[in-house]
């Protein structure tokens, strides 16, 4: 509305500072006999009075410098090509630690610097062989002649692992599991035909009093190997009697098992052998150590028991 | 700024990491930012100033243009860092420094001329208060930073006309304080 002429200020009291007026200020000229810009004109010289550039305090400047050298150390490895493509990482470490905003290394940045190394490459591949090894080993499933030195290796320090002989000893009295397991049928079978009497039947009386015998005989003899296998002698021995007959040794780990098939497993032929023999005697695992050993006996409720894991057990608890 | 054909080798310098450069640009630019900060009213301009240095160093690498145009650069990084403090500071309660702690660091004095100098210092800062925030950045980047209109423009990431309205106005509204608020500086 107003005229071209008419200053842009002309509805205020005190006008504005032209733009030529203001960079005089600042060059340090006088307004020039304008008394209305010398207030202007001496802010602009209290400012700078008030606020002069004056040098920073030493202490402050050897802070400052020391912290914008260690920010300036990616640059000093980044300018040396050979360096950095080595020691890249080791360089912004450095550079990182102690700095005012990061004191702190990720774990995640150590773990890619370590994997970016050759060594570290070479000691995670290490690692990771050590333990699917270790696994394997452990697990016993190491071909022989390894399995028995990694056993003696670690036997030395006190670990066990399974060795080859253990394999078989296992084999041996499990012969047991897993031979029984396949005998456990024929075993049945074998019992079945067998003259053994079946728990419950008619037989159970007889089978009594072939337990009678055999809890003299075999609880003598498998007293002295402990109270549960004594135990296990009296139900055995009632089972063994049956089984005696037959000339079964089987015999079998577990009160359990003697409890449950007691009334038809073996004993005296077991309390002759040995005092595991004697002990013993589940009627399904009975039939396993059939399979192994015997000609299948067992009690009626087909099993008899081997004559090896009662050993085992014998000792084991013994 | 008394680098002049210098800027080039002690920039190139500096973009490697040499430390006498980039303690050359600290001692040359560094008061100027201080008295920059200390006008804007950080309460700890020196470590603001540290930190907006260590952000030019880390920012080197990006940085392309001559010596105003680098003079303009670490006023934009200061001034940044100036809103970041403020920004900090509200979200957290201030610490005070002992006075003892500021006289060993040289940061105080105790001498008349500091004392007159705070008196002016107050009397500034009561003036620049009525201010808007950039009006008060343009004149102080105008009077204490040496910036030209473009540069103040670049720093605050304005057009030069902008700035230009900015300095008017900031011109205007302070003569209005000074003669008819009589606020006498």
């Amino acid at each position: 509305v107003s005229p071209d002429d008419v200053s842009p200020d002309e509805m205020s009291r005190f006008p504005g500072i032209s733009h030529e007026d203001f960079e005089r200020f600042l060059a340090g000229r006088s307004p020039g006999g304008d008394e209305a810009l010398e207030d202007v004109e001496r802010f602009v010289r209290d400012v700078r009075d008030a606020y002069p550039g004056r040098a920073v305090a030493h202490a402050v400047e050897t802070e400052h410098l020391a912290a914008m050298m260690q920010a300036a150390g990616p640059l000093v490895h980044e300018s040396e090509p050979v360096v950095r493509r080595t020691r890249d990482g080791l360089a912004r470490e450095k550079s990182g630690w102690g700095s005012r905003g990061r004191s702190r290394v990720k774990t995640s940045d150590v773990k890619r610097r370590l994997l970016r190394s050759p060594v570290g490459r070479v000691a995670a591949v290490l690692v990771a062989m050590f333990t699917i090894f270790s696994g394997v080993a452990l697990a016993g499933v190491l071909p022989a002649p390894v399995q028995q030195a990694v056993s003696d290796v670690a036997g030395s320090v006190g670990i066990h692992v399974p060795s080859p002989a253990d394999a078989d000893d296992v084999a041996d009295d499990q012969g047991t599991d897993e031979q029984g397991d396949e005998a456990d049928d024929p075993g049945e079978d074998e019992g079945n035909d067998a003259v053994v009497p079946q728990p419950g039947t008619d037989d159970e009386q007889e089978a009594d009093d072939q337990g009678d015998q055999g809890d003299e005989q075999e609880a003598d003899d498998q007293g002295d190997q402990g109270d549960d296998q004594g135990e296990d002698g009296d139900n055995q021995g009632e089972d063994g009697d049956n089984q005696g007959e037959e000339e079964q040794s089987g015999s079998d780990d577990g009160e359990e098992s003697a409890h449950h098939s007691g009334p038809s497993e073996s004993g005296e032929g077991q309390g002759s052998n040995n005092e595991g023999d004697g002990h013993d005697g589940d009627g399904s695992r009975g039939s396993d150590d059939e399979g192994d050993s015997h000609e299948g006996s067992d009690g009626g409720s087909g099993g008899s028991s081997g004559g090896d894991q009662g050993d085992d057990e014998g000792q084991g608890e013994g | 700024m008394a680098f002049g054909e210098e800027f080039d080798a002690i920039l190139g310098a500096a973009h490697v990491g040499a430390e006498w450069a980039w303690a050359a640009l600290y001692r040359e630019l560094a008061p100027s930012v201080l008295a920059y900060l200390r006008a804007s009213g950080t309460p700890d301009p020196e470590d603001v100033l540290g930190d907006a240095f260590v952000q030019v160093v880390r920012g080197i690498r990006g940085f392309e243009g001559g010596e105003r145009a680098f003079r303009a650069w670490i006023f934009a990084i200061a001034r940044n860092r100036v809103i970041d403090d403020h920004r900090y500071r509200n979200r957290r309660p201030v610490q005070p420094v002992p006075p003892e702690v500021l006289r060993d660091a040289g940061l105080i004095g105790d001498s008349e001329e500091e004392a007159l100098r705070a008196l002016g210092a107050g009397r500034v800062r009561a003036v620049l208060s009525r201010l808007s925030p950039d009006q008060q950045d343009v004149l102080l980047l105008r009077i204490l930073g040496g910036l030209t209109l473009d540069e103040v423009g670049r720093a605050l990431r304005k057009t030069p006309g902008a700035v230009k309205s900015l300095q008017a106005r900031g011109l205007a509204a302070l003569r209005r304080q000074i003669s008819g608020e009589a606020i006498s500086l």
